[in-house]
């Protein structure tokens, strides 16, 4: 039980972190995107 | 053109896909969790035998990040196109990423089943051969300087990669019964009540992968067009 409990467990939190890790870089360069189009702009 | 759009149509197909990619993973993922839960024990297993319902379809998972990695190299090589280099660089990561679940829920299984969670078999050699390749192939992406050289270099290493796949799925065939591993799935050859649960998981995984792989292409999308900003951001800056 502990074994497959411990896969589960294991796939799903590396998962996460990745899709996390993505969700984060990307809110990042839209952000560093937008800045430098609105520098652009004034 | 929005500024935060990513850099080519690829990027914008990607970027497009995954909020609904997303939606339909979270349902899919519920209903195999919910399935899994209720699928019957082994007489002989017990539930050990359910790390099959994710270990096998994160192999599938990989193969597929590692096939179109080559379509990826291919097609760069082809048209010249960056975006092509891109979509290889993300499925080499995104398939990496499923390459490492399937070889760290293996050895957890192994150690369940056979009291020991590393044998030298075939299949296990082969798979970790396939992981140190495309871990290569990330590390090399990450230390060498974008450009056409090393895109080049990678399309050529990520199509000859590839061939690791066949040799991966057929090596229990090709060493005979030498191998420890189990054999691979054949239609009926999973046992009563155990066949939806693991198409829903082969589902999920595979949703699982497309989700994150949209999402790391629309980033990869993303990073080429700050990088351009910057470029020609500084190229104004010196002409000033």
């Amino acid at each position: 039980m502990s074994y497959a409990v411990a896969c589960y467990a294991i796939v799903l939190a590396s998962l996460l972190l990745y899709a996390g890790a993505l969700l984060r870089a990307r809110s990042g360069l839209r952000k560093a995107l937008r800045a430098e189009r609105n520098r652009d702009r004034s | 053109m929005s500024e935060t759009r990513p850099e080519s149509r690829l990027e914008r197909f990607a970027a497009r896909a995954v909020r609904p990619a997303g939606l339909v993973l979270l349902a899919v993922a519920a209903l195999a969790g919910f399935m899994i839960a209720r699928a019957p024990a082994d007489v002989v297993q017990g539930v050990l035998y359910k790390i099959l319902f994710v270990h096998a379809p994160a192999a599938f998972a990989a193969y597929l990040g590692f096939v179109l990695t080559a379509v990826g190299g291919a097609l760069y090589l082809w048209r010249n196109d960056e975006q092509w280099d891109r979509l290889a660089a993300a499925s080499a990561e995104v398939g990496l990423l499923f390459c490492t679940l399937n070889i760290v829920t293996g050895p957890i299984w192994a150690a369940g089943a056979w009291g020991k969670p590393w044998v030298w078999d075939p299949r296990l050699v082969v798979t970790a051969l396939l992981w140190v390749t495309y871990l290569a192939y990330a590390l090399l992406r990450s230390f060498s300087d974008e450009g056409p050289r090393a895109a080049r270099f990678a399309a050529v290493y990520g199509i000859a990669g590839v061939l690791l796949i066949p040799l991966n799925y057929f090596a229990i065939d090709l060493f005979g019964g030498r191998s420890q591993h189990p054999e691979n799935l054949q239609r009926g050859s999973l046992g009563v009540g155990i066949a939806g649960p693991f198409m829903a998981g082969l589902a999920a995984m595979l949703l699982a992968f497309v989700w994150l792989l949209a999402l790391r292409v629309e980033v990869g999308g993303l990073r080429a067009r700050a990088d351009r900003r910057r470029v020609e951001s500084l190229g104004r800056e010196d002409l000033a």
